[in-house]
Parts: C-alpha cells; sequence; structure tokens
C-alpha cells in the first residue's frame, strides 16, 4: 500500500503458513531493502482470524497507527502492518469486497458542463467589474487584460490543487476543482459587492467588518472543498485546515492594513465606497449631528499624539 | 537652487538692458546715487551680520540668514524662519553670528513671533555699529535699500522700490520691488538715511524683484516685549511657538465669523472666497474621449506660517469640483467619483516629527435640498497641544449625472474652530432648484 492507504498492488497467497520477506524462495516477495530475506510469517489463527510473526529481523514489525515493535500479533481485514518501509493489508479469501460502482458516465458530463457555465459567469463578472471602472473610450484594452489575468490567477490556483490531488490522492480531479474554483470565486465577488452596496445605502460602516468576515467564510468553504478533492483525511481535519488557513489569510490581510494605516501618514481609513444615489437608503443626518460624532476622532488622535 | 540660478540669469539680463536704455544723459545723477548707496552701505555694514545656524558643535550649516544689531546690549534682529530649527530642538543645533570684520560668537535667542516671522537673539557683538527704526513709514515710489548675505556671497546692498502695504497677505508686509535673495533673510531695509524701516523676509516665487518685507514696527514691538518677558531659560520655544499658533488661530477663527459668503456653481449653491486674504482660482478639465468633465474652483487664505522646515501651517483652504457625465451610465460615473472621494489629501507638509496619522469617519448627510457623502479625517499636532489638521469631504448623491466634490482643509486649528467652520461649510452648501 502507499503512504496514503492507497492499494498499489496485490498478492494472492495459496497456503497458512506463508512466508513473506525479499527472499526468492518467501511466499510473497518485497523489494524493500528494509525488509529481511525472510521477515513475517502469517498463520491461520484458531478463530478464524490471521497471525503475523516477526522472523527475528533487525527492523522488526509495527501494527499501525501504533509505533511500537511486536513479535507477533493477531489482525483483522482492516488492520495495517509495516515492515521496513512497506505497509500492508493482509485479508483472507473469505473477505467481501464492495460492491461494483457503476461507470457514471453522465454526471462527468455534468460535470464539464458546469465547469463551462461557471467559467462563463465568472468571465462576464470579470469583464463587468472591470468595465465599471473605465470612463474613456481607451480603456477598452483595459477589460480586456484584467479580464485575461484574472482567468489566468484562477487558471494557476485550479493548477496548484490539480496538483496537491494528483501528489497526494492519484488524481487530478481537474475539472471537480475548477468547479470550486470558480464557484467560490463568484460567491466572493457577489458577496463582496452585495455587501458593499448594502453598507453604503444604509450608511452603516460596520456591514462592511461583517462583509470581511463573510468572504473569510467563504473562502474556508472554498478551501475545504477542494481539502475533500485532494486528501482522503477527515473531514474534521480538512475543515480545521480549511478554516486555519482562512484565518491566517484574512487576518494577515486586516492586520497588515492596520499596520499600514498606522505608520502611513498619508493614507485615511475612512469607508471609500460612493455608490450610484439611487442605491441611497437612508435619509441623512444633520450636518451637526455628523459634526457632533466628531469627538471619537479627537479622541483617538490624542491617544495617537502621547503614545 | 535651479529656481534661484534661474532668476538669477532672469536678474542679470534685466540689469544689462536697464544699462543700456539709460545712456549718457542719465550719467551724473547715477553717480550721485552710487555715491549715497556707498556712503550709506559704509555707515550701516558694521551692523548687519550673517546668522549661521550650525549642526551640534561642528561647524556645519544648517541654514544661514542675515540680522541687524539693534541695541547696545548686543541685541540683533532676524527672522523666526532663520533661527526655527534652534528654536524648536535647542539641543541639536548652535547659533553663531559673523559680522563683517570677523567678530564672530554665539547667539541665544531671546524672543520669537512666528506669525510676523521675527526674532531677537542676542550675542557678544562688542562695538557694532546699532541700527535705529524709521518711524513714519515711507511712501509709495521711494527708493529703500536691502542688506544681507544672498547664498553666502557676503554682505551685499540691494535697491529696491518701497509699494506699500500687500494687499493679499494676511499679515501685514511691505511690497517691495527689488532683489531679495535667500540668505538675506532677517536683513534690514533701510531709507535713504540708514534708518530701518522693514526687515526682508520673502520673495514671491513666481515673481520677478516681487519681495516682501516685514514692518519694522513689529520687530520694535518684539524688542520691546522681550525686555519686559523673558524667554525660556531652556532656549525652548515650543509652548511659545505653540501658543502663537493658537492665537492666529484664534484670530482666524473671529475673522471668518458671521454668516459663510456663497456662490452659484451649475445647479449648487457653495461657500465662496470668504475675504480679501484669502485667494481663489478657477479651472476647467476637459479631455478629448473622456465621458465626464471637471469644473473646479479653489481658494486659501494666505495666511501659511512658516513653523520649520517639515511644518508650514495656519491656512484655511477649499475646492469645489463639479463632475459632469457626458455619456457614462450612473455605475461607472459613480465608480469616478469613487476614485475622486478617495484621492489622498492634498497636503504638501506631512512629517512624523509633527503629524499624528490621520483618523477618519464618514456617513451620510441630509444638506439643504439633498444628501451627501460626507467624511472627515483630522490629526493632531506632536509637538504643539491644541492644534490638528482638519480635512472635510463632501461628495453629493442626488443626481446620477452631476455631483460636486468639495473638500475644506484647515491647517493647525483647534478642534472646536475646525468643527465649527465643518459644520457652516456643510450647511451652506445648498441645491437651487
Amino acid at each position: 500500500m502507499g503512504r496514503h492507504g492507497e492499494v498499489l498492488a496485490r498478492h494472492p497467497v495459496w497456503r497458512w503458513p506463508s512466508r513473506i520477506g525479499r527472499g526468492y524462495e518467501m511466499d510473497v516477495i518485497l523489494d524493500d531493502p528494509f525488509v529481511a530475506s525472510g521477515h513475517l510469517e502469517i498463520h491461520e489463527a484458531p478463530n478464524g482470524r490471521l497471525s503475523v510473526a516477526d522472523l527475528q529481523s533487525v527492523n522488526g514489525m509495527v501494527l499501525l497507527p501504533s509505533r511500537e515493535k511486536r513479535a507477533s500479533a493477531e489482525i483483522g481485514p482492516e488492520d495495517v502492518v509495516r515492515v521496513g518501509h512497506t505497509q500492508l493489508r493482509i485479508r483472507p479469501r473469505s473477505f467481501q469486497v464492495a460492491a461494483e460502482r457503476p461507470v457514471r458516465q453522465a454526471r462527468s458530463g455534468r460535470r464539464a458542463v458546469l465547469f463551462l457555465a461557471l467559467i462563463t459567469a465568472l468571465v462576464a463578472t470579470f469583464a463587468w467589474s472591470a468595465f465599471v471602472t473605465t470612463s474613456h473610450r481607451d480603456e477598452g484594452v483595459v477589460v480586456a487584460i484584467s479580464v485575461l489575468l484574472m482567468l489566468a490567477a484562477a487558471a494557476v490556483w485550479v493548477a496548484i490543487w490539480s496538483l496537491v490531488s494528483r501528489t497526494v490522492g492519484g488524481r487530478a480531479n481537474f475539472a471537480a476543482h475548477g468547479v470550486v474554483a470558480c464557484a467560490g470565486v463568484l460567491a466572493l465577488e457577489f458577496w463582496n459587492t452585495g455587501a458593499q452596496y448594502l453598507a453604503f445605502g444604509f450608511d452603516a460602516s460596520w456591514l462592511e467588518t461583517l462583509a470581511l468576515a463573510g468572504a473569510a467564510a467563504i473562502f474556508a468553504v472554498m478551501v475545504y472543498r477542494h481539502l475533500r478533492l485532494a486528501s482522503r483525511a477527515t473531514r474534521f481535519a480538512h475543515a480545521a485546515v480549511a478554516a486555519g488557513v482562512s484565518t491566517i489569510a484574512f487576518g494577515g490581510a486586516v492586520v497588515l492594513t492596520n499596520l499600514t494605516e498606522a505608520t502611513n501618514l498619508g493614507i485615511q481609513s475612512h469607508s471609500e465606497s460612493l455608490k450610484a444615489p439611487s442605491f441611497v437608503m437612508v435619509s441623512g443626518i444633520t450636518p451637526t449631528a455628523f459634526v457632533d460624532g466628531a469627538d471619537s476622532l479627537k479622541q483617538k488622535v490624542d491617544a495617537m499624539a502621547t503614545e | 537652487m535651479s529656481i534661484v540660478t534661474a532668476v538669477m540669469k532672469l536678474l542679470r539680463g534685466l540689469c544689462y538692458l536697464g544699462l543700456a536704455a539709460f545712456g549718457a544723459a542719465a550719467a551724473a545723477q547715477e553717480a550721485e546715487i552710487s555715491s549715497q548707496t556707498h556712503a550709506l552701505f559704509e555707515q550701516i555694514r558694521g551692523g548687519v551680520a550673517q546668522i549661521r545656524v550650525l549642526l551640534g558643535a561642528s561647524d556645519t550649516h544648517a541654514a544661514t540668514g542675515t540680522g541687524f544689531v539693534v541695541g547696545d546690549d548686543g541685541l540683533i534682529v532676524t527672522n523666526y524662519h532663520v533661527i526655527a530649527d534652534k528654536a524648536l530642538e535647542p539641543d541639536v543645533y548652535q547659533l553663531e553670528f559673523v559680522l563683517p570684520g570677523g567678530l564672530r560668537g554665539p547667539l541665544q535667542i531671546v524672543a520669537i513671533d512666528v506669525l510676523n516671522d521675527l526674532a531677537v537673539v542676542k550675542g557678544d557683538v562688542g562695538s557694532a555699529h546699532v541700527l535705529g527704526f524709521r518711524g513714519q513709514p515711507l511712501a509709495k515710489g521711494d527708493r529703500g535699500f536691502s542688506l544681507g548675505y544672498p547664498l553666502s556671497q557676503g554682505l551685499t546692498v540691494v535697491e529696491g522700490i518701497y509699494n506699500g502695504r500687500s494687499e493679499e497677505l494676511y499679515y501685514e508686509r511691505i511690497h517691495f520691488t527689488g532683489a531679495i535673495n535667500s540668505g538675506m533673510s532677517g536683513g534690514p531695509a533701510v531709507d535713504a538715511m540708514g534708518r530701518v524701516f522693514g526687515v526682508n523676509v520673502a520673495t514671491h516665487r513666481r515673481g520677478q524683484l516681487v519681495s516682501f518685507l516685514v514692518p519694522s514696527r513689529f520687530a520694535a514691538e518684539l524688542l520691546a516685549s522681550s525686555s519686559a518677558q523673558p524667554g525660556p531659560p531652556s532656549g525652548d520655544f515650543r509652548s511659545t511657538v505653540a501658543a502663537q499658533l493658537r492665537a492666529h488661530d484664534l484670530a482666524l477663527r473671529k475673522v471668518l465669523k458671521g454668516p459663510l459668503p456663497t456662490q452659484q456653481l451649475g445647479p449648487l449653491v457653495v461657500p465662496a472666497r470668504m475675504g480679501t486674504f484669502m485667494q481663489c482660482a478657477a479651472g476647467t478639465e476637459r479631455e478629448r474621449g473622456r465621458a465626464y468633465d471637471v469644473n473646479s474652483y479653489y481658494c486659501h487664505t494666505l495666511s501659511s506660517l512658516y513653523v520649520d522646515p517639515k511644518l508650514q501651517t495656519g491656512m484655511v483652504s477649499f475646492r469645489h469640483r463639479i463632475l459632469r457625465s457626458l455619456s457614462l451610465d450612473p455605475v461607472r460615473f459613480a465608480h469616478v467619483q469613487e476614485q475622486q472621494f478617495r484621492a489622498p489629501i492634498s497636503s504638501d507638509f506631512t512629517s512624523r516629527k509633527h503629524h499624528t496619522a490621520y483618523a477618519c469617519r464618514d456617513r451620510i448627510v441630509a444638506l439643504e435640498g439633498g444628501r451627501a457623502k460626507v467624511a472627515q479625517c483630522l490629526r493632531r499636532y506632536k509637538l504643539f497641544e491644541g492644534l490638528y489638521d482638519m480635512v472635510l469631504k463632501v461628495a453629493t448623491l442626488d443626481d446620477s449625472a452631476l455631483a460636486l466634490h468639495s473638500e475644506l482643509e484647515m491647517d493647525g486649528v483647534s478642534f472646536e474652530h475646525a468643527m465649527e467652520l465643518s459644520r457652516r461649510f456643510l450647511e451652506a452648501i445648498r441645491w437651487n432648484r
């Protein structure tokens, strides 16, 4: 078996006891320099189970996940034994394998269609966000370049996850990673834009802070889905890693922004969003009420000056 | 340096032109003036010193200027901006005077007047010539002579014309048509009898020979008050500077009291020039192919005060920009506005030594006849208690094809003044529909 539990080869054994090792006289031959020429012997135990015994090899035998060397052990069909650098699972002939999986041609076709649809939606979204930044007739090329750059970034992201999948899990899962990435980026884009418009329209800057938390959550879900496709670890492990990655990415960005603002005297940290008038949902406060609220600014800069 | 060189080249050119135009007829009169100038120069040169600001105990000049002896006890009048480094950081800088005879020695600051850019310093000048002040102002067109050490070129006398009080500046200055150059700051401008009527202070960067003098009565007043109130014994004038800046703010606040003058700008009524001490300019930005245009209007008070090389303050300015969409849809026009609203604060003077970072806030505010997004940023001065810089930005939100972006900027003001003018500025903006 491979390091991640995937089966690399199966060797049938016709009699008990059977011997496993590097020597030519063995029943199962392992080409592993860390295995003795005669390393293990397998017996049928009286209760129908199997037992393995170490034939006094130098490196011994370990029953995973423990790291302790054992002289002998009774094993079930799911136990994994390690000798040298090789992992073995030994099952009796009577072991029932899982039922045959039907070939799902239709489903993988659906995934490709979904992937294409999502890419189209992504291109349209990127093109729109680039288009709204233009105000000069010569700026069409800006739209094209920014769409291409965004697509290139998305492609690199999917490629990295496919590579990880291929290395860890044996399958690239390119289309599936593509679906996750496109859906994730689209969700992020819509969430952020929506939050910006809401924060602007309702004059509530706290919504922008909330939006950041939401974006971190979407990103975590996206990483979680990629991890599920890439490796066979438990859901809990994947969720923990995804949450960690997202926290580091967004927390780091927040810390970095705050540091830049505190050290750069030119940058201001007021909400910079200004949308079309039809999105304004509040009637606005009076000039006097606005000016009265400036005490918080005074407290902030007074504290900065005495630091 | 290049600007100064260019100005000097230009001046030289003008001198040559002048010489060619005169001719032999004026030769006799010229000789008379020349001998007068010579006699005057000989008489008073012994009382005009070069002032040097030295970094620590070294002999390296951080800055140079001019000063003139005004009392038997070694008192010298110069510009505040010449000795500003020493006044704010007495442990880092030293002051020194050098008289034409070669006599030199250390100086101590006795009194400063930041608003009129004057300082009184004291040193052991021996029996240097003492200059006296002229009591009466000159008449427009009278000749005067300005003395100083331009660009460390040795003591120089420059002839010029007295042109009365400058009409624009917030603080009283004499408009003097003469070639005052850097290094002459703090030098005396004297009449034909050698009596001081002004102190060299500045030249107009964009003008030719347009120079400014501080009227001598302010120097006389500072001298009188300095004998009554000695400066801080530590030589650290920070709190004095702070008090004078606060006094400036208070005076400006009084001047700006009363209803704000307004003017029509597109469909809006906006604050306009607040007095003769304010200079305004208008312009328009159009570009082929660009789907919006901008008309702008900018005013600022001519009350800028020099505090040190990293800080000029005391100004109030505002800017209105009318952005008009020519063919942009509301979403793209909003984006253009967002970019304009986001543009960094325009202050030229930002220094970690003097300023905290800006703290900002923003809300949607109901103005008369419409709504606007208003952002306000504030920062505090670190060395001068109770003084702030404030920026107020307004972007109107009631037309998807036209918007007013206004900005009010106040430098070196009290928090109360900043808030009061902010409120009045916001209240003055209204739609005229």
